[in-house]
């Protein structure tokens, strides 16, 4: 039995050293604390959203009379000194009507503060703004374009029931668009918009937009988002400053749109280009999202075969869309 | 060929279609101005048409308009075209010239 005793203290000995080895070897590497190795073992969607839910934020436009809330949507730090990118849709309101709107961010812990807009860009449907906080997480931004197939993750608000990551992927730029928009595979309900959609990294692969439905949606490129955060401006004090902007980005698209268009014309079959963005800033919409486009073509009367036909295929991008008109006997 | 209406009533019928204004863009009084038109006509090859072309202004953004274009042909018997085109937020000398470029792909088949 003394042997026994012995045995089993040597082996209770051993075994003690053996943990207190192992965990002074966790410790001592550091780098893989007990914690980590738990989440390596999670799901990738759980580690992503642990990781990067932080710098996600609600964005709420706020009708000043009533104090409901107008627009929800969402946004993402992209420097810890509270510059933030979003939808140029989810503050639109604010810009066309800064009297009767005011934007506030809703941080994931509640915390409610002003927001206001540094630079906007139509034609992207992004806008850049800003709120008062210093030492924020933020994104990076994808250095490169990700292989098709890549499963990416998106963050934001869906019809303000709390944070939400969706996962798709990446699917690549949108063949015969207007305006570059990359097609993922994740349900991006209204109030994801503005929110980053981010790989396994935590960087921005693109800016969520819109859903076909179905879970076909789309993101807009980050070249766009990484064109505004290099603006330098400060924020205007009076928000319809950017009405002149809004304007000339509008005409100087028009321009570039129709020259780069035109050679396509001499063809039997041909198109003319609708060169207006879909996201034009009229604010009596959802979000300031209009349809701008509307084409019928009627031949009343016709008995018999008719003399003409005419096919219209609209092929409808994110913004703008082509028209071609076809005859044939 | 016809359906029994006599070209009078053809006619008359056609023009009422092409006087409805049946376009349903948004807006309101504060962010545009009341549309304001003027017809005419546009030979291309072998069709006319009589147009109408309808413009109305943004207030805050100069420059800006919504064009409502309203096109309509005759053709051989009681055989008509009309077409519509609604364009929002571009520059005036830009709709019409994409309004100009949408008739010209129209012809009559052979």
């Amino acid at each position: 039995m003394k042997d026994d005793g012995n045995e089993m203290r040597q082996r209770s000995r051993t075994i003690r050293g053996l943990t207190g080895t192992v965990l002074f070897l966790l410790v001592a590497i550091g780098s893989l604390p007990v914690l980590s190795i738990a989440q390596e073992m999670l799901p990738e969607t759980q580690k992503v959203f642990g990781k990067y839910s932080d710098r996600v934020i609600k964005i709420q436009l706020i009708e000043k009379n009533s104090g409901a809330k107008a627009v929800i949507g969402s946004g993402f730090f992209v420097d810890p000194y509270g510059r933030i990118i979003t939808n140029y849709h989810v503050i639109s309101k604010m810009v066309l009507h800064p009297d009767r709107y005011r934007a506030e961010l809703v941080e994931t812990a509640g915390e409610v503060r002003p927001l206001s807009v540094l630079s906007v860009d139509v034609i992207n449907d992004l806008a850049l703004v800003k709120v008062e906080v210093n030492g924020v997480p933020f994104f990076t931004i994808a250095a490169r374009e990700p292989e098709q197939g890549t499963r990416l993750y998106s963050l934001g608000y869906p019809q303000d029931i709390g944070l939400t990551i969706v996962e798709g992927t990446y699917n690549g730029l949108m063949k015969h668009a207007v305006y570059k928009k990359i097609h993922f595979t994740a349900p991006i309900n209204p109030g994801m918009s503005g929110g980053p959609t981010i790989n396994a990294f935590g960087e921005v692969v693109g800016v969520n937009v819109r859903s076909r439905g179905q879970g076909i949606s789309f993101l807009v490129p980050t070249e766009a988002a990484a064109r505004l955060m290099r603006s330098t401006g400060a924020a205007k004090k009076d928000p319809q400053g950017f009405l002149e902007d809004i304007r000339s980005q509008i005409l100087a698209h028009q321009d570039v749109f129709l020259r780069t268009t035109s050679s396509s014309q001499g063809r039997r079959s041909t198109s003319v280009a609708i060169s207006c963005p879909a996201n034009f800033p009229v604010s009596s919409g959802v979000g300031g999202i209009q349809s701008t486009r509307k084409i019928t073509l009627t031949i009343p009367w016709t008995t018999g075969a008719p003399r003409m036909t005419i096919s219209i295929s609209q092929a409808s991008s994110l913004q703008g869309s082509f028209v071609s008109v076809t005859a044939s006997s | 060929m016809n359906d029994g209406m006599n070209s009078f009533r053809f006619s008359n019928l056609y023009s009422e279609l092409f006087q409805d204004k049946g376009y349903s863009m948004p807006g309101n009084e504060e962010e545009v101005t009341g549309f304001e038109c003027a017809s005419g006509a546009l030979r291309h090859g072998e069709v006319t048409f009589k147009t109408a072309f309808c413009a109305r202004g943004y207030k805050k953004l100069r420059g800006l308009y919504d064009i409502v274009f309203k096109a309509a042909a005759l053709g051989p018997d009681h055989s008509g075209l009309e077409t519509e085109l609604e364009i929002s937020g571009v520059g005036f000398e830009k709709a019409a010239g994409i309004a100009k470029g949408y008739l010209e792909m129209i012809t009559w088949g052979r």
